[in-house]
Formats: structure tokens, sequence, C-alpha cells
């Protein structure tokens, strides 16, 4: 390892040093400073950005031990620190003075976690990478408001994070068993050399690990049956931080899972494909319904946090299709998904934050009525966030949803669960037709209730620009999708250049038609 | 720039106005850019007339897919993937296109006095979201990409959601609520139907392409010169491309272990069938218009309810004729108990905007019969009946709303007398109900004629046609009985005195209401020089490519 | 000398009373204990597996899990502290302010 090698973690190291920064000088120095932590925690990000930009695309690096630095990474950082940024302009006055440096630095240490869970290449940096992003988001929490919601919701997380952590690690040590390496890269080829050639059904020792990390990353993408904590963590925490919530433990638990799934080759028995399907089904109708029933707009998102992650489990199942763009690629519809999702999410936990009156936080349904007439502008940015939410055009969230029930219809007819997974695209787009009832609740309460509220918002800058931004991205992204799209198809690249067995990349148009992957297939 | 693109976003560009001139001129700017956009699609008439030889002939050409004032180029582009941006009007779009331009200019004048509704905060968001509405039904009357037509079905919503929502009557948010979760209902399934569409023309070239031996791609159906390598959006190349065509209705294709044509064609049924609206589905109509204000009914019955026929004109039956015939009993009861529903559920009614509203339904099932039968009269009728209703609905609606802005009411029963209070408008109102219930000469006659003679025609190939006839021909009895039942309790009779010192219909009131009159008697006398002639050619196109391909899978 | 399954199910065995214990127990600290003997038994797994596969990874694995015990054991106990001068109880039934 040189120092040239380490120059490649340029964005990674930013992070470190600007979150070790704004710590120490939030916890040594004077009230007035800590003014700067919120400034400061954006310079670092925004030079993170920077340094994304100068190092360009890594073309599978390996030569730091443990990790590997690929186009994955590269996706990874820009959609990670672009909107870390807007967390941290919507966080900007949310903790108390006292408190905004380590506040501050939680979040730079969170996002520093995803980056690196985006290069791990070892089953010990993964759990570690995990672990990066979910520890400071309890203390996020906790900090996020005086308010003992927030101290039980914090604890409520901890608790059930550690708890799931255990769980990925006794996966994750199992896999390391079954395989006799830690090296992801080799964990395929290793489950291959104990024994287990190409497409022979893997031992159950690997069976038992990818059940106990699936169940462990569940929790982390908050995914039925381990969602329970989700409405409770949401309402307790303050709005500006459960918009990083929604995204960015989901982010890091989704990479981890393509990764794994990656390393069986997205190749499993058929009982394990129809877990997964099983999961995704039931995750978007339970978070659907749940959240139909909810008249706590926090809770609302919560659960409607737990529907995103149902449509991006489908994407997941997909799997990855070799040269292809998100229409036909799961896992870049799943890449392209998550980036729209954390956008759109947070631009809606920002614009509650922007109709904040004086200390008292906007969050149950009759909190936003009529709120058009006194907030327009922050109004129409939550509308166009719901309606991006619904998968509404002409907001990126519909692309979003193309792309991701695409991906499901292109499996080819000849595929084994061709039908299945249609079937569960369409379990889908219904349930995104339930999901609309309510995010337009949303909608129609600020828009079309009749006002009774006194005060006209009073919210910093900050949490505005956050909300402009998110919702002028959602727009502009339906426009020009191009760009993010194919970084998320070359995103996948790299998972097709393990040494594993991926399916075979075909160059002709005439065989082209049905190349579509054998996934999941027991008997080849 | 390709006039078809100005055409759709000139009102858009009126939005952007609306946003910075002064507040007294925005209703100036709306009214404008409306007028604007009506005269630059009437223009679009200069493809009819311009050449020296039969114009209208060559304007047909001699297959379906004969396009006029293409605009194609790239949008969103990934691996094999292309959505364009597509746009291009035949004798089926060109019609509904100026009767979109003319009512919306119409309902843009009504809503020349929003100063005095009863909401009337907004003025800017109001005819900002009326001019973004109209970009959105343009956009889908010319769009040939069923990406980009789904796009503008989709956008429309939006605006139309927030019109009824915001400036509506007293229960606005249950009617905007239900009027939008019931059209996206419909646009779930039209999604689940684009999706599986575009991958299996995908999986349709590709064998083509391997049975061809053609790597470089299959000729296109209609287009000199393109090939295709890949599945697409475009809507005249599904319907046309022999070796889609093949494909999406082979009794072999399948989609989920159903046959796929008669699937598919379901699928779009049903969004479609939801803002025609036919019986099931016509639940959010009633309540929609008679929240609505007056000028957003005007648009709702004049052009919205018009997207739904010209769906299964141009999605349906063209690229699904498989299916088309399979469901033929179906969509034919449907459309009769929508005829004969709506007219009775229009004589119970006491509120006059509701009885408006069922007479769209009932009229509406003309269309949905006409087009069910697929012979050539009944695809012209249903033609008709939609440029028709497009003239007479709205007028009906705006006359509801002349004398609402007057009374505050719409209770049937305590009208009475009004035609000698206000002799102006009650001329008015008698030839716009008349039109409505299809009085011979005037419009609303021709269109339910047509339809009756098409299904009549159809017996030959379906033994169901005459019951179906028979009892959509009695329909037009119960239309008849409950116009001229409406008209004598509201119009004729001894003037009342609460109504004695009304004005008559202002300068501005006539002003709408004389062109929509001057049509219906024009639609009436001379059918054939006012719609007939442009539509038909493509219509009868349209018919001999989905008996061809009937003929070639069955 | 026992070999790799011996320590696998001691390994299981301290996990799932650790897990058991999570769920049935109410006093805070002892739910957080429980946690921590879950993370024991995965370091027994993976202490076991390095030793069948005759390698140190599984070692390095097992002294981080010690590292992130730790990292959480710190954690747990600011919590703990923070809910206590709250409510002044450390039962988790006490904590039940959200519904719904």
């Amino acid at each position: 390892m040189t120092l040239d090698a380490l120059t490649q973690l340029g964005p990674e190291f930013m992070l470190l040093i600007g979150a070790c920064i704004v710590l120490i000088v939030g916890a040594t120095a004077a009230s007035q400073r800590v003014q700067w932590a919120s400034p400061v925690a954006l310079v670092v990000v925004l030079l993170a950005i920077l340094a994304t930009w100068r190092l360009g695309v890594p073309e599978g690096d390996t030569s730091i031990p443990g990790l590997w630095l690929t186009p994955l990474t590269y996706y990874v950082r820009w959609i990670t620190l672009g909107i870390g940024a807007l967390v941290i302009l919507a966080n900007w006055h949310q903790p108390s003075e006292s408190e905004r440096g380590e506040y501050m630095a939680m979040i730079l240490f969170s996002l520093l976690g995803v980056l690196l869970t985006a290069s791990a290449n070892d089953l010990v940096v993964l759990f570690f990478t995990i672990e990066l992003v979910s520890i400071p988001t309890y203390v996020l929490i906790a900090l996020s408001r005086q308010d003992a919601r927030a101290a039980e919701s914090s604890v409520k997380y901890f608790f059930l994070g550690a708890m799931s952590a255990a769980i990925l690690a006794y996966g994750l040590s199992f896999l390391y068993g079954a395989a006799g390496t830690t090296t992801i890269q080799t964990v395929g080829s290793g489950l291959s050399v104990a024994g287990h050639v190409t497409g022979a059904p893997v031992s159950s020792t690997a069976l038992v690990g990818w059940l106990l990390i699936f169940a462990g990353l569940a929790f982390k993408v908050a995914a039925v049956p381990l969602h329970v904590y989700v409405a409770d963590v949401y309402e307790g925490a303050a709005s500006p931080i459960t918009g990083m919530l929604g995204f960015v433990p989901k982010l890091a638990g989704f990479i981890a899972l393509i990764k794994i799934f990656a390393a069986f080759d997205w190749t499993l028995p058929q009982s394990v494909f129809w877990l997964v399907w099983i999961v995704a089904a039931v995750t978007m109708t339970v978070g659907n319904t749940l959240a139909l029933i909810q008249r706590n707009v926090k809770r609302m998102l919560a659960y409607s946090s737990v529907a995103h992650t149902g449509y991006m489990l489908v994407a997941l199942l997909v799997g990855p299709v070799a040269g292809e763009g998100p229409m036909r690629d799961g896992v870049a519809a799943l890449l392209f998904y998550v980036a729209i999702y954390g956008t759109m999410n947070l631009g809606a936990f920002a614009a509650l934050t922007a109709f904040k009156t004086g200390q008292r936080a906007v969050e149950t349904l009759d909190d936003i009525a009529g709120l058009a007439a006194r907030a327009p502008i922050a109004a129409l940015g939550l509308a166009v966030c719901a309606f991006s939410l619904m998968g509404f055009p002409p907001t990126a969230g519909f692309l979003g949803k193309l792309y991701v029930f695409g991906s499901a219809f292109s499996l080819g007819e000849s595929h084994p669960f061709h039908q299945a997974v249609i079937a569960l695209a369409i379990i889908g787009v219904i349930n995104s037709a339930i999901g609309a009832a309510y995010y337009l609740r949303i909608v129609s309460t600020i828009y079309v209730r009749a006002e009774d509220a006194p005060a006209a918002p009073a919210s910093g800058r900050p949490v505005r620009w956050c909300l402009a931004v998110c919702s002028i991205a959602m727009l502009i992204l339906f426009a020009w999708p191009s760009q993010l799209a194919s970084q998320a198809r070359s995103a996948t690249v790299a998972l097709h250049a393990t040494p594993t067995r991926y399916h075979a990349v075909s160059e002709d148009p005439d065989a082209a038609n049905d190349t579509s992957p054998d996934d999941f297939d027991p008997g080849h | 720039m390709n006039i078809l693109t100005l055409i759709v976003f000139l009102p858009a560009l009126g939005a952007l106005l609306c946003l910075v001139v002064p507040r007294p001129h925005v209703r100036t700017v709306a009214v404008l850019f409306a007028t604007l956009t009506f005269l630059v699609s009437l223009s679009l008439f200069g493809s009819f007339f311009g050449g020296a030889e039969n114009a209208a002939g060559s304007f047909f050409g001699s297959s379906y897919g004969t396009l006029h004032n293409v605009e194609r180029a790239d949008w969103i582009t990934g691996q094999r993937f292309a959505i364009e941006y597509f746009l291009g009007v035949d004798g089926l779009s060109l019609p509904l296109l100026i009767l979109t331009t003319l009512v919306g200019l119409l309902a843009c004048l009504a809503s020349w006095n929003f100063d005095q509704w009863k909401i009337n905060k907004g003025i800017r968001a109001y005819f900002i979201l009326f001019l973004l509405l109209e970009t959105g039904m343009l956009g889908v009357f010319v769009s040939l990409d069923f990406f980009l037509f789904y796009i503008f079905w989709e956008v429309m919503l939006l605006p139309m959601y927030f019109l009824i929502g915001v400036w509506g009557g007293p229960r606005r948010e249950y009617a905007a609520i239900k009027f939008f979760l019931f059209t996206l209902a419909g646009s779930v399934l039209m999604l689940v139907a684009l999706v599986a569409m575009y991958f299996y023309s995908d999986s349709a070239i590709n064998s083509a392409m391997i049975a061809q031996g053609t790597p470089g791609g299959i000729e296109s159906g209609y287009r000199d010169g393109a090939m295709l390598t890949h599945g697409t959006f475009d809507l005249i190349e599904l319907a046309v491309n022999p070796a889609i065509q093949n494909h999406f209705n082979a009794a072999s294709t399948v989609f989920l272990g159903i046959r796929f044509a008669p699937l598919m064609f379901m699928f779009l049924f049903i969004g479609f069938a939801i803002k025609l609206p036919c019986v099931p589905f016509h639940t959010w109509l009633p309540d929609a218009h008679v929240e609505a204000p007056t000028p957003i009914s005007m648009i709702l019955a004049g052009v919205l309810l018009k997207m739904g026929g010209y769906g299964f004109l141009r999605l349906c039956y063209p690229i699904f004729p498989a299916g088309a015939l399979d469901w033929a009993f179906v969509l034919a009861v449907i459309g009769v108990v929508s005829i004969l529903y709506g007219a009775l559920c229009a004589m119970a009614q006491t509120d006059f905007k509701k009885l408006v509203a069922y007479s769209s339904v009932s009229h509406m099932g003309y269309v949905l019969l006409g087009i069910a039968v697929m012979t050539e009269a009944g695809f012209q009728g249903a033609m008709f009946q939609m440029i028709a209703h497009g003239i007479s609905s709205p007028m009906c609606f705006f006359l509801v709303g002349v004398i609402y802005d007057r009374a505050h009411h719409r209770e049937i029963n305590r009208f009475g007398g009004l035609w000698l209070t206000m002799p102006r408008y009650g001329t008015m109102a008698t030839i716009g109900f008349f039109a409505s219930l299809g009085l011979p000469g005037l419009c609303g006659f021709i269109g339910e004629v047509w339809v009756l003679l098409g299904t009549f025609a159809a017996g030959s190939k379906f033994t169901w046609a005459y019951p179906m006839a028979i009892l959509a021909a009695s329909g037009v009895i119960l239309t008849a009985g409950y116009i001229l039942w409406l008209i004598r309790r509201v119009y004729l009779g001894r003037e009342k005195e609460e109504y004695a010192g009304y004005s008559d219909a202002s300068a501005r009131e006539t002003f709408i209401l004389v062109p929509m009159a001057v049509l219906c008697i024009a639609l009436g006398v001379l059918p054939m020089q006012t719609v007939f002639n442009y539509t038909n050619g493509t219509l009868d196109l349209m018919l001999q490519h989905i008996v061809g391909v009937i003929g070639m899978v069955s | 000398m026992f070999g790799a399954t011996e320590y696998l199910v001691l390994g299981s065995i301290l996990f799932a009373l650790g897990l058991v214990g999570f769920l049935t127990r109410r006093n805070l600290i002892v739910i957080f204990l429980s946690t921590e003997v879950m993370f024991q038994g995965v370091v027994i797994n993976a202490v076991a597996f390095a030793r069948h596969h005759e390698h140190l990874e599984g070692q390095s694995f097992a002294l981080f899990l010690l590292v992130i015990a730790a990292v959480e054991a710190g954690l747990a106990l600011g919590m703990v502290v923070m809910l206590y001068r709250r409510k002044g109880t450390l039962d988790a039934e006490a904590w039940s302010l959200m519904r719904g």
C-alpha cells in the first residue's frame, strides 16, 4: 500500500478529517465558534465531492487491503455526498448550539460509513462500515431535539440495531466459514472451492449465513418483518434527521445486500428466491397499508419508507444484466431508485422542517392544514416531493418506479421465474396506486383544507435551500435522467467483473433477446 | 419550430408569463395565449386545403399511419431503449386538437369573472394551472410515443386535481381526490401495459431479426428506411408493424398465462373507460362536475372525456385487434348500459349540473357502442359524437354556470320561466339542450344515428348487434324525456318573482355561447363539411387495418 | 480435542441465549447485556471457523467484533444514563410514548 493508493481514498479522508475537526472544535470551543459547525461540515462535504470529481472513476483498484474501488464506489460517492450536503442544509439549525459540533460530526461519520460500504471488499470491513453508518444515527436521533420521544426512539433504534448487528455478524461469520475467506471478491470462488461447483446448491452453512445476513440487513433497509421500529423512530426523531434516516441506512443496507447477492452470483436456491419474493411483496403491501391509516405525517412517511424498500427489493431480486441500462438491469434500477428516493424523502422532511412555527414541530395532518396559503413555496416543494414519492410524472420518482418495474418485466419469457417476477412487479404497481392515496392526502391537506393555524412558518434559510434543491432536482431528473441512469448502469459493471460466475454478456443483438440471466436456477 | 410543439407549449409559455405579469393582467395574458393557441391550431387546416389536387385524399394517405406535421427527437435513451419526443396528427387527432383549443379558449373566457367567484383567491395560480392543463390535454392528442402520451395523460391530472380541489364547491376535497384516484387506478393498469408492450415488442423484433437473418434490424412498418433493432413505444409502429402485430395478437403469446392481446386490451380499456367514463367506472364524474367551477366543468366534459374515446381508437383497437374482437360483446353491453343508466340517472336528478353530468355518461355510451361494433358507420359515429358532445356539453355546463352565477343555487325545481326573464339566454339554452337531446338538424343527432346505423350494420358479424341497437335507440327516448322535462321546469312556465330582476346574458356570456350554438347547428346541418371530411379517411383506414389483422390471426 | 462443530454449537447456544434474553427481559441493562452475549456467540463462531480453515482471518474478525461490541457498550451506557435521568427507571415498559 503506497501513499498513491491512499490518495484514491481522498473523499473518505476528507470526511474523516473534517468530522474529527468538527467534533473536536465542537467539544472544546466557546459557543459562538460552534456556529461554524454547520458551514464547516458543508464545506467538508463539498470538498469531498470535489475530490470525487477530481479522482474520476476508479477501475477496480484493490491496492488497499480490504477495499475494492470500483465504479460502484464512484456512483455511491456522488449520491451520498450530494444528498449528504442537502442533509447538512436541512439540519443547519436543528441541534441545540452546544451540541452542534458533535451532531455535524456524526452526520459526516455516517456518510463516511456509506462511502466505505460501497468500497468494502472484506466481510469484516463490510460489517465495520455498516456499523459506522448506524452508530452515529443512534446518537443523531438522541441529539436531534430535547424531547422525551427523541430519547425513546433513539434507544429503541439502538437496541434493535445492536441486535440486528449481532445477527448480521453471526451471518457473516457463517459465510466466512463456508467460503474459507473473508474477501468478498473471492467468497464466490471460495464457496466453489469448498466443494460447491458452479451452479450446484450452496452448502447449508453458506445458506444459514445468507439467511442471517439478509435478516440483519432487512433491519437496516426496513423490510418486513423487521420494520416495526420505523414508525416510532421516525416520529421521535426531529424531521430533518428523519430525512437522513430514510436514506443513509437504506443505501448502506442495499449496497451490502448487492455485495452479498453478488458473492452468491445471484445463484441461490429456489426457496431463497421465494423468501425474498414474499418479503418484497409483504413489505410494500404492509408499508402502504399501514401508511394509509396514519394521521401523523412522519409516521405516514415512515411506513412509506417501508413500502419503498419493497419496491427496491423487486429490483434486487431481478439482479444485474450485463451491459444493460436500468430498464433491464435490476441493480442499476435499484441504485437509480435509491438516489431518487433519498432526495425526495429528504425533501418531504425538509418541507416539514420548513413549516415549523416557533418551537412547535409540524407532525400531524392537522398541523399542515391550509399551509399552502401561508408558505406557498414550501408547500409547492412538498407537493413536488409528494408526487415524486407517489411515482407521478413529471417527477423523477416516476422514472425510478418505471426503471424498477421495467427491469422486472425485462426477464425473458424463458426465465424460470419470469412470471413470478412480473407478478411481483404488478403487485408493486398496484401498491404504488394505493400509496398515491396517502401522499395525495398530504397534498390535499396542504392545499384544499381550510387553514386554521395562526402564525406563518419561520424557519431558517438553509432548510429552504435544501427543499428547493430536492424538489427542483426531482423535476430536472425527470427531464434529463440519462446521466444518472448511465452512471447507475456503469456502477453495476463492477459486479460483472468479479471473478465469479456471471451471465455471459452477449454482444450479438440477435441473441440479445433472451440473454436474460438464469438467476436462482437451482438446476443448472 | 414544429407547429405542433408550438401549439402544445404555447399555453405553457402563457403560464410562465402569468407568473410574472401584474395581477390584474393575468387573465388577459391567459385569454391571449388561449386565443393564440386556437388560431395557430386552426392553421393546421392548411394541411387539408393546401395542395392543388385532392388535398383531403393525400391527407389520409393509403394506409393507417399517415401522419402530418411530424416531429421526432430522442428524449430518454439508454441501452437498447429509446423514448422519443414524437408528435404528429392525423384524422383522428386533428379534430380533437382543434376542439381542445376551442373549448380551452371559451373556458378561459368563462373564467374572466374570476374575481366574483366564491373562492377568488389565487387568480395567478388558477390561470397558470388552467394553461398547464391545456398543454397537458393538447399533448395527449398529439403525442404518438406511448411513453410521452402517458406522461401527458398523467401530467394533465395534476392541474385538474388542484383546479377542482382549490376552487371547487363545498365537497371539493372529496371530489378532487376521487377524480385523481380513479384516474390513477386506471393509469396504473396502463403503466403495466406500457412496460409489457415495450418488452413484448422487443421480443417480437428480436425474433423477427433472427427469422429474417437481418442483424441490422427489421424494417419499420410505416416509415421508409427506418430500421427497428429493439422494442418501441411508437404507437403507430406498434399498430402497423407486421412482426409486432403478429406477436401481440397471436394466440400463443401469453402474459402471466393469459393471452396477451385480450389482457392488454382490457388493461388499456379500463384506463380509458374510467376517463370516458362508462358505467361501472363513472362515479367520479358527477362529483367532479358538481364541485368543479364552471370553466373546469366545460373542460372536463368537453375535452377530458374525449381522451377516453381517443385512447380506445388510438391504442386499444389498432394495436390489439384480437382483443377487440374478444371483448366486443362486453364492450357493447357496457356501452348500452351506460346509455340507459346514464339517462335514467339524469332523469332522477334535481341538481342542474348533476343532470348534465349524467347526460354525459349517457352520451359517451354511444361512443363506446359505436367503437365496440367495429363498423365504418360505428367508428365514424363515435368520432362525430365525441366532437358533437365536445361542443354541446360545455355549452350546457356554461348555461348552468350562467344561471348559477345569478341564483347561487342549482335546484331545477326552484327555477321556472327563465326564458321570459332572460330571452337571449333562453334561446341559447334551447339550442344547447336540444343539441344534447339529439334533435335532427343539431349536432347530437348525427352521432347517435351513425352509431345506431353502425350497430345495425354489425348484425352480419355479431348476433347480438340488433338487440343492442334497439336498446340503444330506446336511450334516445329517455334522453328526450329528461331534456324536455328539464326545459319545461327551468325555462318555460310563468315568470318567477325571485328571478324577475335577473339581467340577460351579458356580452361576454353571449360571446361564449354564440360560437357553440353556431357549431351545434353547423355540425347538425353540414356533418360532412364540418367533421366527417376530416375524420373518416383515417377511421376507415384504421378499420381496414383492424379487420385485416383479425382476419390474419383468426 | 474438539472439532469445529462443537464450537459452532457452543456459539449458537450463546447466540440463542442472548436472543432469548433480548426478547424477554425488561431491564435495559440486561437487554443490552443480552446483545453482548449474542456478540460473544459470534466471536466463538469466527474463531472456530478460523481454526477449521487454519488461518487467521477469523481471529481478526473476532478482534474487530470485540471493538464494535465495546463501541456499542459505550453508547449503551450513555443512553442508559440519559434515560435514567429522565424517568428514574430502566424498565423498558416505561417507555412507550408513541403508539399507532
